[in-house]
């Protein structure tokens, strides 16, 4: 029997997707695999954005892939990702908690996201378990450009990076 | 060249005596002279019967075997692919799932005026339900059907309420004039009775049934026919036994779509959910130059599935999408010139596996009809197999089986949800419809998730699903499988 990670329902193994939740039950085996996690079902118009257009503004979501939530980002140009511990001053951004951070090896103050422009670039602010950019390690500290589709890792916590721009969404 | 006996009974040439002799009382239920009124059945009657006696007798069918020239069969040219979502079964003592994948595609060039001639009866419902606007874009429909079918073509129109009409009998190269003036006489009133259309429609259908011809019923409809569904279902097996297809287009929100649905699938046809009376001329279109494409029609694939396995769900991908029965042998409808036909199957492999070194799933024999060819194809055998070996799987499945299953299992959570909803298990139904919510907006439709969670909601407060909603989601969802959404580059 496989358990699904997401509602603990049983499926028969071979099964590949839980029948109850609808969440990927293979995805931590391998690298994520879902259709989300593919860059094609993301609309191609996004994709199709190239040079600088100042009429565009961008948007950010996070999918957390294992959960199958998506984080929309809105209202600044930087945000903390992390997670949140009580007792501690910080507050990150964006809290992982909800997500088994903890057990995912997410520091507290992770990792960065910044927007400038068009460039959307993610920095490892010296974390315990390293920042992943699909699959390669980063260096920290340092600003590493992500496009859309990307997969990033805080330690062992996948996430998918969506830019959208808010013209063409609706 | 000598008269083609195997033709005549529409058998191929490895048919055994027994497809043989069914073949025959088949045919001879159409064609015998009391019962056919086609003043042409008696001399088409002599002949299948002529062609029967040699075959239904051993020694004169070897002999005349021995006289074929031997191109008189043919091979079909399709070929088949396989993919399964593992490489290997390990042997368990639990249950365990494979998913197969089976696509098909000819390998001749296909080119459009090779179609095979359409022999296909319009039934239109004509319940008061449809009058004002519907009943104007079905005549405007039917109207533009009529000029787009070629001068080879067999048109009928039947017209349903609480009994039916035939509004335009079976002609062949249909005068666009009378046509039109026969489509515009027509007027709604009463009730939905669609066993009676169907009937009337198979009728039409008969008097031209050949295997020449692309035999096709298109039902639209409006409404619920209430008492006569299993009738009905029985009507559209015996169709699909004949090789007569049947697609259903359900308009508005108040069709039963279940119903609809196991109709279409019975005789490897589809159905269609059309929100809006504009569509309809687009999806008559559709279908009607989808019809003159076919390559390959009635094609049936029978699993003869091992003791330890079990055929779960079976799922049209290609050239249209839905659930298909399963019931042996699966109807798998047509093959198009130019695209594939592609099915996915779930397989459940039983906790005791055979004491070998590979798992038979299943034989396979696929039987097709090949309209442009006037010698009938030989069955296809394959079958589907998988090494039992111990160990861990080392590959990922195969992309397209996991984007196919992605997207097929938000179909069956809408399918589940539903379920749960008629077992009165509505706090399961509403958990599902939120997961699927959730799983649609992250993969961009946004529409279809607000649509979903607008019905969570309803069933939060305790009201049922909307029918609009209802129809809106397993519909919805089930474009999401269709090829254009599924293709994978690289």
């Amino acid at each position: 029997m496989i358990t699904c990670f997401n509602c603990n329902h049983t499926e028969p193994i071979g099964a590949l997707f839980c029948s109850e939740c609808g969440g990927n039950l293979i995805a931590g085996k391998q690298t994520p695999v879902t259709a989300e996690a593919k860059p094609h079902p993301i609309e191609p118009t996004y994709q199709d954005v190239s040079g600088p257009s100042p009429a565009l503004h961008r948007q950010i979501s996070l999918h957390i892939l294992d959960h199958n939530k998506i984080i929309p980002l809105s209202g600044r140009t930087e945000y903390t990702l992390g997670r949140f511990s009580k007792g501690q001053p910080i507050m990150p951004d964006v809290d992982f908690t909800p997500f088994k951070a903890y057990k995912s090896g997410v520091s507290r103050l992770h990792a960065s996201i910044k927007i400038n422009g068009q460039e959307v670039s993610l920095r490892d602010l010296e974390s315990t378990n390293g920042t992943y950019i699909n699959d390669q390690l980063i260096p920290a500290n340092e600003p590493h450009l992500i496009k859309n589709g990307d997969i990033i890792s805080l330690g062992t916590l996948k996430i998918q990076v969506l830019i959208t721009n808010n013209d063409l969404a609706d | 060249m000598d008269p083609n006996y195997y033709a005549r009974l529409g058998v191929p040439r490895d048919a055994t005596l027994e497809e043989i002799k069914e073949a025959f009382r088949d045919i001879a239920r159409q064609l015998h002279p009391d019962v056919s009124p086609d003043p042409n059945a008696t001399e088409l009657f002599i002949k299948v019967q002529e062609a029967y006696k040699v075959l239904s007798t051993p020694q004169k069918r070897a002999a005349y075997d021995v006289n074929l020239p031997p191109e008189a069969t043919s091979a079909p040219k399709i070929l088949v692919n396989t993919l399964y979502s593992r490489e290997f079964i390990p042997p368990l003592d639990e249950p365990q799932l494979v998913y197969v994948l089976l696509d098909l595609l000819p390998t001749v060039a296909f080119e459009e005026r090779e179609g095979s001639p359409l022999n296909i009866c319009l039934v239109l419902d004509r319940s008061t339900s449809m009058h004002g606007k519907r009943m104007d874009t079905v005549k405007a429909a039917a109207t533009e059907i009529l000029r787009q079918l070629r001068p080879q073509d067999v048109l009928s129109i039947v017209t349903f309420s609480d009994n039916a009409d035939i509004l335009l009998p079976a002609t062949r190269g249909v005068d666009i004039n009378k046509g039109e003036i026969r489509i515009s006489m027509l007027q709604t009133s009463g009730g939905t009775e669609i066993l009676q259309g169907l009937q009337a429609a198979y009728q039409q259908i008969n008097r031209y049934r050949n295997p020449e011809y692309i035999n096709y019923i298109i039902l639209l409809t409006d409404g619920h026919t209430y008492g006569d569904e299993n009738a009905s279902l029985e009507l559209a097996e015996q169709a699909a036994q004949g090789g007569v297809g049947i697609s259903a287009l359900g308009i508005g929100n108040d069709w039963n779509d279940e119903f609809l649905d196991s109709l279409a699938s019975k005789t490897g046809g589809h159905s269609l959910y059309i929100s809006d009376p504009k569509e309809l001329k687009r999806f008559l279109e559709t279908e009607i130059s989808g019809l003159e494409q076919v390559y390959a029609e009635q094609v049936t694939l029978d699993l003869d599935t091992s003791e330890n396995v079990e055929l779960r769900y079976a799922f049209r991908l290609s050239p249209e999408v839905g659930v298909l029965p399963t019931t042996n042998p699966l109807f798998l409808g047509s093959i198009p010139g130019q695209t594939h036909l592609t099915i996915l199957l779930e397989y459940l492999i039983s906790s005791t596996l055979p004491q070998e070194t590979r798992l038979t799933i299943a034989e396979a024999t696929l039987a097709l009809d090949i309209p442009s060819l006037s010698i009938p194809t030989s069955h296809l055998k394959f079958r589907l197999s998988l090494p039992i070996q111990e160990g861990e799987a080392e590959k990922p499945p195969p992309q397209t089986i996991l984007l196919a299953m992605s997207r097929l299992t938000l179909y069956r959570m809408q399918e589940q949800a539903r379920a749960d909803m008629t077992t009165g298990h509505l706090e399961q139904a509403k958990t599902r419809l939120k997961n699927l919510a959730s799983h649609l907006s992250s993969q961009g439709h946004h529409d279809l998730a607000k649509t979903v969670l607008i019905e969570a909601n309803r069933l939060e407060q305790g009201k049922p699903m909307t029918k609009e909603g209802e129809k809106k989601i397993k519909y919805g969802t089930r474009s999401l499988l269709l090829p254009a959404t599924l293709e994978t580059k690289g």
